[in-house]
């Protein structure tokens, strides 16, 4: 392979310095002067990175974590950590049976055979060692079992105070082992000697990320530079991409009009900075999306545009609901997310009420005494609302509706029992499967050769063709935490 | 003379402009060099937190005003604890920027933040 230098002198002897000067990046190891090192460096802060982090340090490796962001923790923080685990204590008290055929059943179903086998194994195989290593930690976990959507058995754990928790107490132990962190620091590039060999990184130290730049890594030019050598290895734990509307409306232009709800700093400039050095970008279209309120309650109301008319049946999961959402909002060329509407009849029919009322207490969703206060709230005509939900009226009393949607299954939901209830549906980019592809040890391959990249790492939200089509409900956790102990160990083993 | 005058009352303009403070801290007659510790204007950065706490307290003091808020408390919430920076939210020469509306809907606890 030719080296990186060998490149840029062997076509600035064809004349095109000037523009290549631009390019002429210092990934040039030999002749730089590093301000810092490190056994290894880990970009990012999340859960990933952490558990990664913990597992090294514990291990007596001299670990520098970096993060762009003042905010440490990433998405995870954000995240409640529900914890899919095979075999935990908790099954086992609960007399639970599950088995490795079961949960990998269950990820092949979700994934649609998109999830690279080995990484659902490494998954399932290894849950319980990360479930167990992090309460080792101090990770506190709930005393009872939940059986989320999608899963066969109960076989997920509780992270109690969510992602917040989890992430301060694993950033205690990290600092407690003489783990040192950085905050406000972007890796800029990745820095490679003249084998190809991954020795450190380019980074700004101060650095401001600034949300109202259309493209923070493009445009952010604040923070003072500096390289930063990593003796054994740099790992890359820098979540996904999905508030980098720029990049992923090109990766799959259905995604362009998603609301964004994942943490500000998820931009694709780290996923650049690996596929530079020559990392695959894998599945890099596909999408999960959150969504509001549950799903399965929406059959009990309407789902209408901006305006005002039924676009769809309202019978279904998230992702098949927020993608004709996307694609129905680009078709009436509108960046206006619908409105979901419940009389007092469908939303007593909800599955969790007291769930629904706290959506009311928090302000997500409003109720009202009339029709013409909820047209006004948000901004339909209230002609045209009033003929859409008699429309759905007669569709019920002919048993006949305009969306095909099973009017047996909605509980004698209607549409003219005041008071109304309604809140805006948006379909929200929460999680990006796509990313690098790595090994189950989390090296990074390289596309030329399939070879990994020596001394480049990548784990969790960062890594794509884990969990395939859409991921299972409480499984970037142990995704997350597998990947992390993975890398932590391969890492081990090069000591 | 007058010129001079002119440049000079257009650049503080300028300045003020740019660089307003916030009403509140304008009523404790805060200056430019109590925060900025820089000798030279040219050279003044964005501050750190520990500049605010040096007149606001500890961050467990802030956390500790608002905990009637409950599992509400922006300076205590259940993602970061007291660790945020406060120019998370908080910015004196522009308009301040409440992370918390990124997702939830605050008018229902919470005032506009200065």
């Amino acid at each position: 392979m030719l080296s990186r230098r060998n490149f840029i002198k062997g076509v600035a002897g064809v004349g095109l310095s000037a523009p290549l000067a631009l390019n002429a990046n210092d990934n040039l190891g030999k002749d730089i002067k590093f301000d810092e090192i490190a056994d290894v460096i880990i970009i990012g802060s999340g859960v990933s990175a952490h558990i990664c982090a913990a597992y090294l340090v514990k291990n007596k490796i001299d670990v520098l974590m970096i993060e762009k962001m003042d905010r440490i923790g990433g998405n995870s923080v954000l995240s409640q950590q529900d914890f899919a685990v095979l075999n935990s204590d908790l099954q086992i008290k609960a007399g639970i049976k599950d088995s490795e055929e079961l949960f990998l059943n269950d990820l092949n179903k979700a994934g649609a055979g998109y999830n690279h086998l080995e990484h659902s194994l490494r998954i399932i195989r290894n849950s319980n060692e990360a479930y167990e290593f992090a309460k080792s930690c101090g990770v506190k976990y709930a005393d009872k079992l939940k059986f989320l959507g999608g899963h066969s058995v109960a076989r997920s754990v509780e992270t109690i105070g969510g992602g917040g928790a989890c992430i301060s107490t694993l950033n205690e132990f990290f600092i407690k082992h003489n783990g040192k962190i950085k905050n406000e620091t972007k890796c800029d590039e990745i820095i490679q000697d003249e084998s190809g060999k991954i020795i450190g990184v380019s980074v700004r130290e101060n650095y401001r990320f600034n949300r109202n730049l259309a493209n923070d890594d493009r445009e952010n030019l604040s923070g003072d530079k500096k390289h930063y050598k990593a003796r054994l290895a740099v790992v890359f734990a820098t979540g996904g991409f999905s508030r980098d509307i720029e990049f992923r409306s090109i990766v799959n232009p259905r995604l362009r009009l998603a609301k964004s709800p994942s943490s500000l700093g998820q931009t694709a400039g780290a996923l650049k900075q690996m596929l530079k050095v020559g990392a695959i970008p894998t599945q890099l279209a596909l999408s999960r999306f959150s969504f509001g309120i549950p799903t399965e309650d929406l059959i009990y109301g309407i789902m209408v545009d901006c305006n005002a008319k039924r676009f769809l049946n309202e019978d279904g999961d998230r992702q098949g609901l927020s993608n004709k959402i996307l694609a129905h909002m680009e078709k009436i060329n509108t960046t206006i997310y619908p409105i979901i509407i419940f009389d007092s009849i469908g939303f007593a029919n909800s599955h969790d009420p007291n769930r629904m009322q706290s959506f009311i207490t928090a302000g997500k969703m409003k109720k009202f005494d009339s029709l013409s206060d909820l047209a006004n709230n948000f901004k339909l005509n209230e002609n045209d609302l009033s003929k859409t939900m008699q429309d759905y009226e007669t569709g019920i009393s002919n048993n006949k509706d305009e969306f095909k949607k099973d009017l047996s299954k909605i509980k004698n939901s209607s549409m003219s029992k005041a008071p109304f209830y309604a809140m805006t549906a948006a379909p929200g980019l929460s999680y990006t499967p796509g990313g690098v592809y790595a090994d189950i040890n989390m090296r990074v391959l390289n596309i030329s050769n399939y070879e990994p990249i020596k001394g480049l790492y990548a784990i969790g939200e960062a890594t794509g063709g884990v969990h395939g089509q859409s991921r299972l409900t409480s499984c970037s956790i142990p995704d997350c935490m597998t990947s992390g102990i993975a890398c932590a160990k391969d890492i081990l083993k090069g000591v | 003379m007058q010129k001079l005058l002119m440049i000079l009352i257009l650049s503080i303009f300028a300045l003020g402009n740019e660089f307003a403070i916030k009403p509140h801290h304008v009523d404790v007659k805060l200056k430019c060099t109590d925060c900025h510790k820089e000798a030279n204007e040219k050279d003044y950065k964005a501050l750190d937190s520990n500049s605010c706490l040096s007149c606001h307290g500890s961050k467990e003091k802030l956390a500790k005003r608002l905990d009637f808020l409950k599992g509400k408390n922006p300076h205590n919430s259940i993602h970061d604890n007291a660790n945020l920076n406060c120019y998370t939210c908080h910015n004196e020469h522009k308009p301040s920027f409440n992370m918390c509306n990124t997702c939830h809907n605050t008018k229902t606890w919470m005032k506009e933040i200065k």
